[in-house]
Order: C-alpha cells, then structure tokens, then sequence
C-alpha cells in the first residue's frame, strides 16, 4: 500500500509538471470568495443552484462586475449593480426591490470580489435573503449555459 | 464472481480518476468545497487522489501481485469518501459530490449517493480474494 500511494504521490506532482492546466503546489484558498463567504455565513450557490434560480426566475440577479463588463455578456436576468459605484447606482434599483426579496449576486468567478461586497452591502441595507453565486460569469460559460448581451 | 466485481471496481476507479486528472483546478475545488481539509492541504490532496485511484484501479485488474493492496486501498478510499460525504450531508453542505465529475454545475450530492458507496463497499468486500491461491492471481 505504501508502494502504491508513493506512486501515486509520485505521478501527481510529475503530471502537474507537464500539465497544460498545471496548478499551485499550494494554494491560499482563503482568498476565494467562497471562502470569504463562507467565513461571513453568507448563503452559496454552485452552478446547478444558480442556473435553478434563473429558470425559476425567482430573484433578482444582480451583476456587481464593471458595467463595461456586463456590456459583453451577463446571465440571463441580470441587472448590471457594479460595486464599484454602488452608492450611486444603488438609488436607481432600490425603489424596485423589497427586503425580503430574493437576490442573487455574482461577478467574475471564484477570485473576484464584488459579488461578496455587494452581498454585504445589500445585507446592510437589510436585505435578507441575498445568495452569493461564487462560481460567477466564468463557471457559467464554462458549463456552457447560455448567456445574454454578447455582441 | 470476484473477477468480475474486480474488474467492475476497476471500472468504476478509473473512470473517477481521469477526469479529475485532466481537470485538477477543478477537482481542487471539489475538494475546498467540502471545507474538510486545511486550506493548505487541498491542492495536495486534489493532485495526489485521482492518481491514487487510477493506480489503484490498474493494479486490481493487471498487477496480481498489488491486488490486496489495492482491493485494501480502495475499500479505505471508499470509507473515508463515504465517511466525507456524510459528515456534509449532516453539516448541511450543498455541494456536488466530485467523483464522477468535477465541471460546474454537477449534480450535488445526497443520500443517494451513501448508498452508491455502501454498494461499491460490499462489491469491495465480495471481489475480496478469498481462497490463499487467489491472492497472487491464480484462480
């Protein structure tokens, strides 16, 4: 057995020499929204969450990357709130919502994090029921599921 | 019998294991996702597993004399898996199982997934070389 984990160990650490999508021997996952998201106690959606929401069309999906972002292609649903000038752009969206209604934040994917501030913003704000989407526009089109707004 | 659930585990071990190896971004955040292991730890884990699997399924069809080993080794894999998806079931964790796949949007996981294990534990247990003269590959 220990021949066969020190093989194993072995033929991990050559491949990810050699991979094409080789990765970090280690890693600060503690960075990743998820994990910020996690640690805040913010609720989570994966892909397969997400992609449930939007067919429901059960929330509000609010894009917190750069409008100029948003411009090349968002969810399906999405109303662009870039974080970046959210005190400003907040004003224009908040007469349409509820507290108690359901969002669901996302930006770029697992590294980005306007998602995790917009979500702490509108939690401030005393929105309840906001859902963080960690995997974001890249998991998305990466699981080839449609997307709108691309030029 | 036991040739068959051998190979049948065999099967079921190398057809986990490549995926992960073709994606190992992918699978290492299957494996934060399960918030089980220290940060630290997770890519370590997510580049040493799938190989550990793939080996382990070759040696259980093609090295007779690795077939205990292996047979050891991934009855132990499938009891810490089963154990792991468990423990976030009780936790209330909602997320995919990672071991079939790893791309986004995967099905989580559920109890229906415990049972898929118990039954690969008792394939494990039933492809079990019983008679002294199996162990090395005779019949």
């Amino acid at each position: 057995m220990a021949v066969l984990m020190l093989l194993a160990a072995l033929c991990g650490a050559l491949a990810n020499l050699v991979h094409p999508h080789r990765i970090a021997w280690r890693e600060d996952w503690s960075i990743y929204i998820e994990a910020r998201a996690l640690a805040a106690g913010f609720p989570l959606a994966d892909t397969a969450d997400a992609r449930k929401i939007i067919q429901a069309r059960s929330h509000i999906i609010f894009d917190a990357r750069p409008a100029t972002d948003f411009k090349t292609g968002h969810l399906p649903g999405a109303v662009s709130l870039p974080f970046d000038s959210v005190n400003s752009e907040f004003q224009n969206v908040a007469v349409l919502l509820l507290t108690g209604q359901p969002v669901l934040t996302y930006c770029s994917g697992l590294v980005c994090d306007e998602s995790f501030l917009l979500t702490r913003f509108l939690r401030d704000q005393g929105f309840t029921n906001v859902v963080l989407y960690s995997g974001g526009y890249e998991e998305w089109t990466r699981a080839g599921l449609p997307v709108e707004g691309r030029p | 019998m036991a040739l068959i659930l051998r190979w049948a585990l065999a099967a079921v071990f190398f057809a986990a294991a490549l995926p992960k190896i073709y994606s190992p971004h992918d699978f290492a955040v299957a494996v934060f996702r399960y918030q089980m292991l220290p940060y630290a730890l997770v890519n370590a884990v997510a580049l040493f597993l799938p190989w550990l699997e793939l080996l382990c399924a070759i040696a259980l069809v093609a090295a007779p004399r690795w077939r205990e080993a292996a047979l050891t080794m991934i009855l132990g894999l499938l009891i810490v898996f089963t154990a792991a998806i468990a423990i976030n079931l009780y936790r209330g964790i909602d997320t995919a199982c990672g071991c079939f796949t790893v791309k986004p949007g995967a099905r989580h996981m559920g109890w229906w997934n415990l049972g898929r294990n118990a039954l690969l534990i008792l394939a494990g247990l039933g492809a079990w070389p019983h008679r002294r003269g199996e162990v090395n590959g005779r019949p």
